[in-house]
């Protein structure tokens, strides 16, 4: 077990060079010279040249990234261009925020996605399954940014029952954390919820016409202890999945929901840097993004082997 | 060359050779290569039927598949008329393809869906270097040579039945005028009824046509009732090949007498009862097969020298070629009349 | 039939993809016809802010006293240009990427493979964040970023469809009688392997339209004073206190854009690939070939 986890693990070190590689490189393509940039207006040509030496960007390409790459492993990703600040601490100032939201967000797809995928697997072919089917397509249609919207203007807005924007960490107050995390997680959670309910049902409606659950009902169980039970737990690895493939969705979702609720996480981060041109701070968050979406696919195919011994 | 050589005096010599032939295929995974044929040979003449019979897994369709370039040749020669087809490569190949052409088992997997019958059979015209001037007459002529009318040329594969899928098949192989016809399992998938009916249009075309026919079956009646001579293959060796007539009144290695004790009886009820099954087990791995003779751990008449030493394919009385340490010595069982 | 069954039948049934084309139907024509639909120039500020629904406005006015009507058609333009941009810039470079892949094999294959699961280790949107970073905000270069996002599923697609198609008789049969390679990519391949990136162009076209309003609503896509959905909900959603009806009329076109083209998909799906869908296809002769070795699990009708 441990010697397959630490293959799995080294497997990972290639894919998390190619992805920094291409991150690298895209932010190569981008015109216009940093230098100049940073040197300002009415600089002079040597004061430029010197920037560029003192940045490294007079040597080749692959020197520059093995220097960058060297930096980034010490967990320095360098300085925005434009406010000064070192990227690594912005990320560290903005990503708990962001992943406190994406946790929010994954709890309300969970609760209601497997409670909805729960209940039209159990009627399946019913009205209750296909008005289930409808909300659940409608929602996975919707923009979950617009969904926000709608959110805050009604309970917001209208009814005043919960805050409109803000943050609060949860370890700081949880109480109004909470309160804030609401909505945020009902706007970003809804499509994942849909999107559980919709794969879900179709897993569950498969075990439950297997020889094993039939054997449960002979035996005389309750229904309610065959689905939430046995089920569920048959249904466990392809949940895990799913959930996998939700994490790095809402993880991309996330930044145009942080802009409607004016929260300061990753999103908000990457969006202005994108906006004002400030690439490395646009690579550094990129770059840690896909690091933790290969960590999570990771964690996914770990726990896949862990339950599936079959599979090796 | 070999087109003025053959449009001339008809040279002597068999229309095809197969010398030593082996075919290998890495096995994905293990490290290991599965030796589907391993050192086979025999001769085609002109205007001949060659009947190739065996189990599944016995290499007989890579035998066909090599033949066809369409498996890869590990060793051995393959000559048709004078031309390497083993050497060939590129645009060279592509050019002498259209001398040996196959008609596949899977009679719709063979016909692209998407195109019409019309399409079909005309996209081998179009390949060649020099299309004929009348394709479209080409077309109408082989469509009625098989059996079927022209309504069916503007039809789909699918809604056409398995035995006209068939006909199709062969209307596209013989598009090119090939000098041999490779056939394999042609018949196998289709219903008995059907069967008769694509039987007698290869036996018809080919005394028409006169060209070479191979024709691979595990069917040992079919192909006793086309071929002129059959071999026999065990395992990627060729056991026993001899005429048509000869191998089944009188075989020659106690494979052969398994697979005609196999075969259902004409006439049932009968003798079966005094007829056990000469043949049990299962066909040992390919990948790892028995040394010595391969066949000696399902036979009957297996003795200590089957296991040491591998028998080679030598003539034997009567004008065939046996690969049995003790042909002469066994009296073997035919096919009863 | 019990009420369920109509309720299910009503939904599930053809009618549900006529619906969705007739409605796709019409936006793109009214998207067309912008300038006759309108009544004024989408970016004119020809009337107080907020006005509400009148004979006038339609559907009321913005921020800017702009009528909302108006940009909501030239908006349907350009959400639905971006969309078809997008996915005909992720098929333009996944099918061939996918072919080649899946079509060489060997260390093509498994180099572009590698490279096609990196790009999809990112998430997507960030990924066309950062592409629009470096290609400068406006319309195009948000599709042209949204389009490479997309394109690693279309060529693993694409490969994985290639790899079956390869290995079937009609191939073999085009090789055994001399085809040239690039015949038998044409004609036999990618007809055949074409049929489930279709589909997924389809679903996509919906995931684009989604992926225009999420980069303008932050300001990456279509640039002031153009209007595009994503924009129109930016502006919106300054002002939700002031008219909070605001954020529907771009909002529900955007859903009903999705849920079209994923009906679309649906149905397509639904009718091009026999092996899902039996519902329809009853009474139709089967094209079943005699199989060799026979399908393991048996025939499943339900999604695979």
């Amino acid at each position: 077990m441990k010697r397959m986890l630490l293959g799995r693990l080294a497997a990972l070190v290639p894919t998390v060079l190619l992805a920094s590689f291409v991150v690298f490189m895209l932010i190569q393509l981008a015109p216009g010279d940093p230098s100049i940039t940073l040197a300002g207006e009415n600089a002079t040509a040597e004061r430029i040249e010197e920037i560029r030496r003192s940045l490294g960007l007079d040597r080749s390409l692959i020197e520059q990234y093995l220097t960058w790459l060297s930096h980034a492993v010490r967990g320095d990703l360098g300085k925005s261009i434009i406010t000064q600040e070192s990227i690594a601490a912005a990320i560290g100032r903005t990503l708990p925020i962001t992943l406190q939201l994406v946790f929010g967000a994954l709890v309300v797809a969970i609760v209601f996605g497997v409670i909805a995928g729960v209940a039209s697997a159990r009627r399946a072919d019913t009205a209750t399954d296909a008005v289930i089917a409808s909300v659940s397509s409608a929602g996975a249609a919707m923009p979950s940014f617009w969904l926000g919207l709608v959110l805050v203007s009604i309970f917001a807005l209208g009814l005043d029952w919960l805050p409109a924007t803000g943050f609060v960490s949860l370890a700081a107050d949880p109480v109004r954390a909470l309160r804030h995390l609401v909505l945020p997680s009902v706007a970003l959670g809804a499509v994942g919820a849909a999107e559980i309910a919709r794969q879900l049902r179709g897993v569950l409606i498969e075990i439950l016409a297997s020889d094993y659950i039939r054997t449960l009902r002979a035996k005389g169980l309750s229904e309610s202890r065959i689905v939430w039970i046995h089920a569920l737990r048959g249904a466990a690895v392809p949940l895990v999945t799913i959930i996998g493939l939700q994490v790095s969705r809402l993880l991309g979702a996330t930044v145009v929901v942080e802009a409607v609720f004016g929260i300061q996480g990753i999103g908000t981060l990457v969006v202005s840097a994108a906006n004002n041109r400030d690439y490395y701070v646009v690579e550094g968050v990129v770059v840690v993004m896909a690091l933790i979406v290969i960590l999570v696919n990771f964690a996914v195919d770990v726990s896949y082997r862990i339950s599936d011994p079959r599979i090796r | 060359m070999t087109g003025l050589l053959q449009d001339g005096a008809m040279p002597a010599g068999p229309l095809l050779s197969v010398d030593a032939l082996c075919v290998q295929f890495d096995l994905p995974g293990a490290k290991a290569t599965l030796k589907a044929v391993d050192g086979v040979s025999f001769e085609i003449g002109r205007g001949e039927i060659f009947g190739l019979i065996g189990e599944s897994g016995s290499g007989k369709s890579s035998v066909a598949r090599a033949i066809m370039r369409l498996a890869p040749i590990a060793a051995g020669a393959i000559t048709l008329a004078g031309t390497r087809l083993d050497q060939l490569q590129g645009r060279e190949l592509r050019r002498h393809r259209r001398r040996v052409q196959m008609v596949f088992q899977d009679s719709s997997d063979s016909l692209d869906p998407r195109m019409t019958v019309r399409q079909a059979i005309a996209e081998p015209l179009r390949m060649q270097d020099a299309p004929p001037a009348d394709a479209g007459g080409l077309v109408a002529s082989l469509i009625q040579r098989v059996g079927l009318d022209e309504s069916h040329l503007d039809r789909k594969p699918h809604t056409l039945s398995g035995g006209q899928k068939q006909r199709v098949n062969i209307a596209r192989a013989l598009a090119l005028s090939p000098e041999l016809l490779v056939c394999d399992e042609a018949v196998s998938a289709l219903d008995v009824s059907v069967q008769a009916g694509i039987i007698n249009l290869l036996l018809s075309l080919q005394q028409e046509l006169g060209i070479s026919v191979l024709f691979i079956s595990h069917d040992l009646g079919v192909v006793a009732h086309l071929a002129d001579r059959v071999g026999v293959m065990y395992l990627g060796r060729l056991a026993e090949v001899a005429s048509a007539e000869a191998l089944t009144s009188r075989p020659r290695h106690p494979y052969t007498e398994a697979l005609l004790a196999a075969e259902p009886e004409p006439r049932p009820s009968t003798h079966r009862a005094a007829r056990p099954p000469l043949i049990a087990g299962e066909v040992p791995s390919a990948a790892n097969p028995p040394s010595g003779c391969r066949f000696r751990t399902r036979c009957r008449y297996v003795r200590e020298r089957c296991a040491a030493e591998q028998p080679p394919l030598r003539p034997v009385d009567g004008g065939g070629l046996v690969a049995c340490h003790f042909a002469e010595e066994l009296v073997l069982e035919g096919r009863r009349a | 039939m019990s009420g369920g069954g109509v309720l299910r039948n009503w939904l599930l049934s053809d009618g549900r993809s006529r619906l969705a084309a007739s409605f796709l139907l019409a936006v793109a024509i009214l998207a067309i016809a912008a300038p006759l639909v309108a009544r004024y120039s989408p970016t004119a500020q020809n009337a107080m802010p907020f006005t509400g629904i009148s004979w006038d406005h339609w559907l009321g006015t913005d921020d800017l006293g702009r009528d909302v009507w108006a940009r909501l058609v030239y908006g349907a333009r350009a959400s639905l240009l971006a969309a078809f941009i997008a996915v005909g810039i992720a098929v333009g470079i996944g099918v061939p990427i996918g072919l080649v892949a899946g079509f060489r094999g060997g260390w093509v294959d498994a180099v572009l493979m590698r490279i096609v699961d990196t790009f999809l280790s990112f998430p997507g949107i960030i990924l066309a964040i950062a592409i629009t970073a470096v290609l400068g905000s406006g319309l195009m270069n948000a599709m042209v970023a949204v389009g490479i996002v997309f394109s690693p599923s279309i060529a693993r697609l694409m490969r994985g469809q290639v790899l079956v198609t390869r290995e079937r008789g009609y191939v073999e049969a085009a090789v055994s009688f001399g085809s040239p390679s690039w015949w038998i990519v044409v004609r036999h391949i990618v007809p055949n392997a074409i049929q489930p990136v279709v589909i997924q162009a389809t679903f996509m076209l919906g995931l684009a339209v989604l992926a225009e309003a999420s980069l303008s609503f932050v300001g990456l896509g279509v640039q002031y004073p153009n209007p595009s959905f994503g924009v129109m909900l930016r502006s919106a959603a300054q002002f939700t206190s002031l008219n909070p009806g605001g954020v529907y009329p771009p909002g529900l076109a955007i859903a009903l854009l999705v849920l079209a083209f994923n009906a679309l998909g649906d149905s397509l799906r639904d009718v091009l690939s026999p092996a899902t869908s039996t519902r329809r296809r009853i009474g139709r002769r089967a094209n079943r070939r005699p199989a060799p070795n026979p399908e393991p699990n048996g025939a499943s009708p339900r999604d695979n």
